[in-house]
């Protein structure tokens, strides 16, 4: 009895060991990976901050409209690139790593990660886009509503903005596949509240101006200083 | 370099059956024969003349034209002179050609209104470029207190700071050529690969050492219509301005202080009222919340303290609003660096300059409103020498842009 007990002791804990013996490898393959990925990842990073620096990355990213990647230190677009490329580098070196431990399992899980990195990168294309769209057409507003000597110029802006950014978002969402039908309802409800806000905004707001402009087009009032200031 | 040439062949057919012309006449405005009552009569006695006017307008028939020929030519759309419509810059283009073909000695392009037009003006714009060899008349118009606020705050004391040539309307688009200048016109600038023509005639002339000159017209500066958008119009304008820094770089760090520019014709005057009220309130106000919207986009180009200077001129009642001439003249010269530096999307740079602009012209309106004549010419060339003397402030930050700037 006890040798029938002692025998199948001796046989789990030889296919234990055979099994971590047979694993071993796989870690040591993991580890070596992501030891080369991080030296590799460190050396690209170095490259792609100096080459950054030179080319004064940030101003132009600054330049182009992009808010939220302003700053110093840590948060600066040139520490953005280098972290995304490095952390990128190391995730492709884990993913070999982990294929050294189980082919079928990890091939499925790069497939289906690869298959949905198209959505995700054009979902970073849609935000990029749509956050210098929003900088642009905000600041077009605030500058020809100043112009025009419109008292809320500021909130025009504002509400120019967050219409883009909000559409963008919405389109961002849609590209992840996240949310769903949520994501369209919200969308619709904050687009559209929005709009009425301006719209009741500028329609109150507004009122002087517009019958100004259209008494002036409807020539029944003179404009207040053509005769007096003339500009060209 | 290349010549442009768009004339239609049957243009050239037209001019060809012309023969020779020593005057090419071009009215780039025309709409209706009306236009043409003063061709009638009178002017450049001896001399064949042909006037050229555009496809868009009526028929002229020979009678309305006796003393030449007609030529009507269809314009093109994509060569605008400072790149703008038709209506309000004009177009030289086409009578340059022309005048070419029919192998001119002396050509004048009237872009504004025709109406406003006259044998006997042309023909003093022409005078000296037939009898003393200059290459470029400019037409020097009656100058008004409140009128051409642009020219007198901007254009006329920045262009004879930077260029050296005290021109009173170097944006003008009623000109006259000399036949090598309507020849260097034609051509495509290598830097640009434009036709000179469709670039700031004045610089190109300039630039390029050729005799200049001016002829007071007895008329006010021709009005654009109505429609013009004031922003609009800043930008183009200043565009053309300071692109033209960048392109004339070499030529403008050279020269220094400025000189008169032969001038003939008796001076018109015109009658100031020097008790008619101005009102600048919406200006101010348009200058003020400028101030509170718009400080973020004008930090990019004005220093610290020209910031603190606008922020305190903000505080000031209209009766002491005063924007002083080194200020001024100093916004427009850091305007004129950040558009080189592309700091920001150049459109928007410009059209955050008007509420500036309009804070100059209410500064200027109030400290003029009792002022003749005399008065308030003195008081635009106290305008023009404080340009002048603000240029080494230019020309520095232009070399060192990074050097700090207080």
């Amino acid at each position: 009895m006890w040798e029938q007990v002692s025998q199948a002791l001796d046989q789990s804990l030889t296919r234990v060991m055979t099994r971590i013996a047979s694993l071993l490898p796989g870690f040591l393959a993991l580890l070596v990976a992501l030891l080369v990925s991080s030296l590799v990842a460190w050396a690209i990073g170095f490259v792609l901050r100096r080459s950054l620096r030179s080319l004064d990355f940030d101003r132009k990213v600054a330049d182009w409209g992009l808010p939220w990647f302003r700053g110093e230190g840590a948060r600066s677009p040139t520490d953005w690139a280098v972290r995304i490329v490095s952390w990128s580098i190391v995730f492709v070196g884990f993913l070999v790593g982990v294929t050294a431990f189980e082919a079928t399992l990890t091939s499925l899980l790069v497939s289906q990660l690869f298959a949905y990195l198209p959505n995700l990168v054009a979902a970073i294309v849609v935000l990029l886009v749509g956050s210098a769209a929003a900088r642009f057409f905000s600041r077009s507003v605030l500058i020809g509503a100043v112009n025009l000597n419109v008292q809320y110029a500021h909130l025009l802006s504002i509400g120019m903005k967050w219409l883009i950014l909000v559409l963008t978002g919405a389109m961002a969402l849609n590209h992840l596949e996240i949310g769903g039908k949520i994501v369209d309802e919200a969308f619709a409800i904050l687009f559209g509240g929005i709009v009425l806000t301006l719209a009741l905004a500028v329609g109150l707001g507004a009122r002087d101006l517009v019958s100004r402009s259209l008494e002036k087009q409807a020539g029944r009032m003179p404009e207040e200083t053509a005769e007096t200031f003339r500009h060209f | 370099m290349p010549e442009t040439e768009s004339l239609p062949q049957q243009v050239k057919e037209q001019i060809e059956n012309i023969g020779h012309a020593d005057v090419v006449i071009g009215l780039p405005s025309f709409k209706t024969s009306e236009d043409l009552s003063w061709a009638a009569t009178g002017g450049f006695t001896g001399l064949n003349v042909l006037l050229a006017y555009p496809s868009s307008g009526e028929v002229v028939e020979p009678d309305r034209f006796p003393a030449g020929h007609l030529v009507r030519y269809p314009i093109s759309a994509p060569e605008r002179y400072l790149s703008g419509s038709t209506s309000v810059y004009g177009s030289f283009h086409e009578v340059l050609q022309i005048s070419q073909k029919a192998g001119s000695k002396a050509c004048c392009v009237w872009n504004s209104t025709p109406q406003g037009a006259s044998m006997n003006a042309i023909e003093q714009l022409l005078r000296p470029v037939l009898d003393q060899g200059f290459d470029l008349v400019f037409p020097s118009y009656i100058e008004a207190k409140l009128g051409a606020l642009v020219n007198s705050g901007m254009i006329c004391p920045m262009t004879r700071a930077i260029y050296g040539r005290q021109v009173h309307f170097p944006m003008a688009i009623d000109l006259g050529f000399s036949s090598p200048l309507v020849d260097r016109l034609l051509q495509t600038d290598p830097h640009t690969r434009q036709p000179r023509s469709a670039q700031w005639i004045a610089t190109e002339a300039i630039c390029a050492g050729l005799p200049v000159c001016q002829v007071n017209l007895p008329m006010e500066t021709p009005r654009p219509p109505d429609s013009t958008d004031l922003s609009s119009i800043l930008t183009t304008i200043l565009g053309r301005l300071f692109a033209d820094l960048e392109r004339n770089t070499s030529f403008w760090q050279r020269s220094s202080g400025s000189q008169m520019v032969p001038t003939f014709g008796t001076p018109g005057r015109r009658d100031e009222d020097e008790a008619a009220p101005v009102e600048v309130q919406r200006m101010i106000d348009t200058f003020q919340l400028g101030y509170r919207n718009l400080a973020e986009i004008w930090s990019v180009a004005l220093p610290p303290g020209t910031l603190l200077a606008l922020k305190k001129l903000t505080k000031m009642t209209m009766s002491e609003f005063r924007m002083a001439d080194d200020l001024w003249v100093r916004v427009v010269y850091d305007f004129a660096l950040a558009h080189r530096q592309r700091a920001i999307n150049r459109e928007h740079l410009l059209r955050a300059m008007t509420p500036l602009y309009l804070a100059w012209v209410a500064s200027y309106a109030l400290e003029t409103k009792d002022a003749s004549t005399t008065g308030f010419l003195n008081r635009l060339e106290q305008l023009a020498l404080a340009y002048e003397s603000q240029k080494p402030y230019l020309l520095s930050r232009w070399r060192w842009p990074d050097r700090f700037n207080p």
